[in-house]
């Protein structure tokens, strides 16, 4: 059996069950293997994507494989579960010993937005020892499968033995169908004891109506919407270019259309004029435009960025800066409101009198608000009235994208094991 | 040489360096009306440092995206001026275009309609089919992108006959007792005929092959008939049917040749505009309108054979921003001055809307209907 189990409507040599039943086959050995060697190993992979030049083809494969560094996993398990040890064996947890056991195989769908959230979402679960099928877009299926290519080539030497990334490869199925296949789906749906959906209402929607295991847990990463804030010390900080520089990497990075990609930020009315804070968000994105890959957006995304353009440039009250292309838009006014996104690098900026108003625009659909607030207190305060009113997450300039534990409300990963007690 | 003048010459007289050299300074004019009495318009040329009086090339007029006549007053002339504000609602959105017209331009608009006809039908007023019932075109209310084509269109008409009635439920059937009157009576004469693509197809291809073996649809004959449609190829498409699909069910109902069934390009935002197929099947623009294509990303022209958003340049839009328009279309360019048919000026072939951006994933996000702050 290859590494890989990659499954092609055209080409239906397994069924999903049968994909399953070798998953399961497969899975003891990764069970067996120590939370250490697995988090070495997907260290290696992240040295391997940097070094390779799949990294400078895939949008976002650079930031992924940033994310998977050692630190960084042990430290979002250990936010999660205390101590990655559970994983390992039973463990004093609070006067109970216990054992953090996968669920077994965990389903995936993943929509096609973000070309690298396929390798997210699998790699929390791969942290829990679950195997794993993943329906990926057409689009998705090239990056995912080379970057489990190169895992699966990785190698590390534990207690005087040569450990393959196979091991963790072996558990993982790649699958692309279409989701009108019904069947399909539903066959995924109850192989799976765990089901993480990644997509929009529709999306989500279909995969709450399919059948389940009667055990099966399924979390939900819907649409969201992010947006971000500045209060006047932040503005008027002799750092405030720096802190726009990293506002406008939130902006364009995953050619914004994340669920943590901002399209609206609110500034407090300070001593810098609106158009001025406008003028640094271009300077700003034309540095980091002139840097990046351009991916060019969908004619339609072109008609609504024409649009939007319009809009501004005729209202007597509103201020616009923008490409002679199509490449960024800086739209800003002093309407108190979200906006509806346009996407294509188009961000809203709003001068307001106080941040205290925006928690009344929140609701539960905001994902991500990055609050640059100097005053701690002050931003503990809004980040509580925020958190209220539905936001999930509140960081720092240049951190919306950092995928990490809470995301969208959830600890993922105590959701993706058993807790047994040994009494 | 004034819009008058440059209406009085045959439409597709000019070459497109004659014509863009004729229109520049009767845009240049309105354009400054623009400027003096639409404050909109004022800012928008502020924002982006444009000065009408330094106009050197009408390809500089910046252009308005269409959507935007549903959003703001246009205007450019003395509101006591205007005679009536054309509502034109569309098929696909709710919201209404505005377009403001003084005497004017409707004179101009319909003197423009009527000279590009008169290039297809000839000088001679000729009876007038319509594939579509008499409350389409009535005046009260919003008129539709339908009723506008009818009102247009008749321009060049003798008389009009409407074969179609819309049922109390709102459904339409063919009046095959009007359509057999009109068969009979100008089955050796000129006539034109004009429908709605959609509803040319849905309505009188689909119920004339239900009753085609019966006696009323065996007496339809018009075979001197120049049959004029236009708009919701979007529709058919999704139903696989192509031109030729089309143009051949016409030719089996009507009696008419084929290469008399023609499609034109039209917005109810450029008015006395139509672009109709040539005997060859290309659009063609007259000499008091010019047309380019955009790539949609650079917005810059594209050459000859590639596709790109449609911008329209018009003399004819005296009283609101008609001078330069960007659509949500795109058309093929096919070239200049070079039209077997003899028509000088652009020519292109109508390729589709531009397709709605559907982002999908996590980052598809959505209205909320809960409280205040939703993303309206």
């Amino acid at each position: 059996m290859s590494g890989l189990l990659i499954w092609n409507i055209n080409q239906p040599d397994l069924s999903i069950e049968e994909i399953s039943k070798v998953l399961h086959e497969s899975r003891r050995k990764l069970y067996e293997l120590p939370i250490s060697v697995i988090l070495a190993l997907i260290s290696k992979l992240s040295n391997a994507i940097m070094l390779s030049e799949i990294a400078d083809r895939f949008e976002g494969l650079s930031f992924f494989a940033q994310w998977l560094r050692r630190d960084n996993l042990l430290k979002m398990i250990r936010r999660d579960f205390g101590d990655e040890r559970f994983l390992d064996g039973f463990r004093e947890r609070h006067g109970s010993r216990v054992l953090a056991v996968p669920r077994g195989i965990v389903g995936h769908w993943v929509a096609g937005n973000v070309g690298v959230l396929p390798l997210f979402s699998l790699i929390q679960m791969v942290l829990c020892k679950n195997a794993n099928i993943l329906k990926v877009s057409e689009e998705a299926a090239a990056l995912t499968l080379e970057t489990l290519n190169l895992l699966s080539r990785q190698e590390i030497l534990h207690d005087g033995k040569l450990i393959s990334g196979k091991i963790i490869t072996d558990t993982i199925a790649v699958v692309s169908f279409s989701s009108s296949l019904n069947e399909l789906n539903i066959s995924l749906s109850l192989c799976s004891d765990m089901r993480v959906v990644w997509g929009s209402r529709f999306a989500a929607d279909g995969v709450l109506s399919l059948p389940v295991k009667e055990h099966g847990d399924t979390i939900i990463f819907g649409p969201k919407y992010s947006l971000g804030a500045f209060d006047v010390a932040s503005i008027e900080a002799v750092d405030f270019s720096a802190e726009i520089l990293k506002t406008v990497q939130d902006v364009v990075l995953f050619n914004q259309i994340a669920c943590s990609s901002p399209h609206v930020y609110f500034f407090e009315r300070s001593s810098r004029p609106l158009k001025w804070i406008m003028g640094q968000i271009k300077e700003k994105l034309e540095k980091v435009l002139a840097r990046r890959r351009i991916e060019r957006h969908a004619p339609g995304t072109c008609a609504n960025i024409i649009n939007a353009r319009g809009k501004y440039f005729l209202d007597i009250k509103r201020e616009i800066l923008c490409s002679r292309d199509l490449l960024w838009t800086v739209l800003g006014d002093r309407e108190l409101r979200l906006e509806d996104p346009v996407y294509g690098n188009t961000v809203f900026i709003k001068e307001i009198e106080s941040l205290d108003s925006i928690p009344g625009l929140m609701n539960r659909n905001i994902q991500c608000v990055s609050l640059a607030v100097r005053d701690g207190a002050r931003r503990e305060k809004l980040a509580t009235e925020f958190a209220y009113a539905g936001v999930d997450r509140l960081v720092t300039p240049g951190q919306m994208h950092l995928f990490d534990f809470p995301w969208d409300g959830v600890f993922p990963l105590s959701r993706a094991v058993r807790w047994v007690a040994l009494k | 040489m004034s819009l008058r003048a440059l209406l009085s010459q045959p439409p597709y007289s000019l070459s497109v360096q004659e014509k863009i050299k004729a229109i520049l300074p009767i845009v240049k004019s309105q354009l400054r009306n623009g400027l003096e009495y639409n404050a909109n318009l004022s800012s928008w040329f502020s924002k982006i440092g444009f000065n009408p009086d330094h106009l050197s090339s009408l390809y500089d007029v910046p252009f308005l995206p269409t959507r935007m006549f549903k959003h703001f007053d246009l205007h450019t002339v003395s509101p006591d001026r205007l005679q009536r504000v054309l509502r034109s609602s569309s098929t696909t959105s709710q919201v209404a275009s505005k377009v403001p017209l003084d005497k004017e331009t409707i004179f101009s608009q319909s003197l423009a309609l009527s000279s590009i006809l008169q290039s297809y039908l000839g000088v001679e007023r000729l009876p007038f089919i319509i594939f579509d019932h008499p409350g389409v075109s009535t005046v009260s209310g919003d008129l539709t992108a339908r009723g506008a084509g009818v009102r247009g269109l008749s321009v060049c008409a003798k008389e009009c006959y409407f074969i179609m009635l819309q049922e109390l439920s709102g459904d339409l059937s063919v009046d095959w007792d009007v359509l057999n009157f009109v068969s009979k009576k100008y089955s050796s004469q000129r006539v034109y005929g004009f429908g709605f693509t959609f509803i040319v197809w849905s309505v009188f291809i689909n119920q004339f092959i239900q009753i085609r073996d019966k006696e009323a649809s065996r007496r339809i004959d018009l075979p001197n008939m120049l049959f004029l449609h236009s708009g919701g190829w979007k529709k058919l498409h999704q139903k696989l049917i192509t031109k030729d699909n089309f143009d051949q069910s016409l030719v089996n109902a009507l009696g008419l040749k084929s290469h008399n069934v023609r499609d034109f390009y039209g917005l109810a935002e450029q008015g006395g505009l139509i672009f109709v197929d040539c005997e060859f099947g290309f659009k063609h623009v007259p000499n008091f309108a010019s047309v380019r294509f955009l790539n949609p990303y650079t917005l810059v022209p594209v050459e000859p054979g590639e596709t790109g958003m449609i911008q329209i340049f018009s003399a004819l839009a005296a009283s609101y921003y008609g001078q330069s328009i960007l659509t949500e279309d795109l058309g093929r360019f096919i070239g200049v001055d070079d039209c077997p048919c003899g028509r000088k000026g652009e020519r292109f072939l109508f390729h589709s809307r531009v397709e709605k951006t559907e982002v999908r994933g996590c980052g598809d996000t959505f209205r909320s209907r809960h409280g205040q702050g939703v993303m309206t």
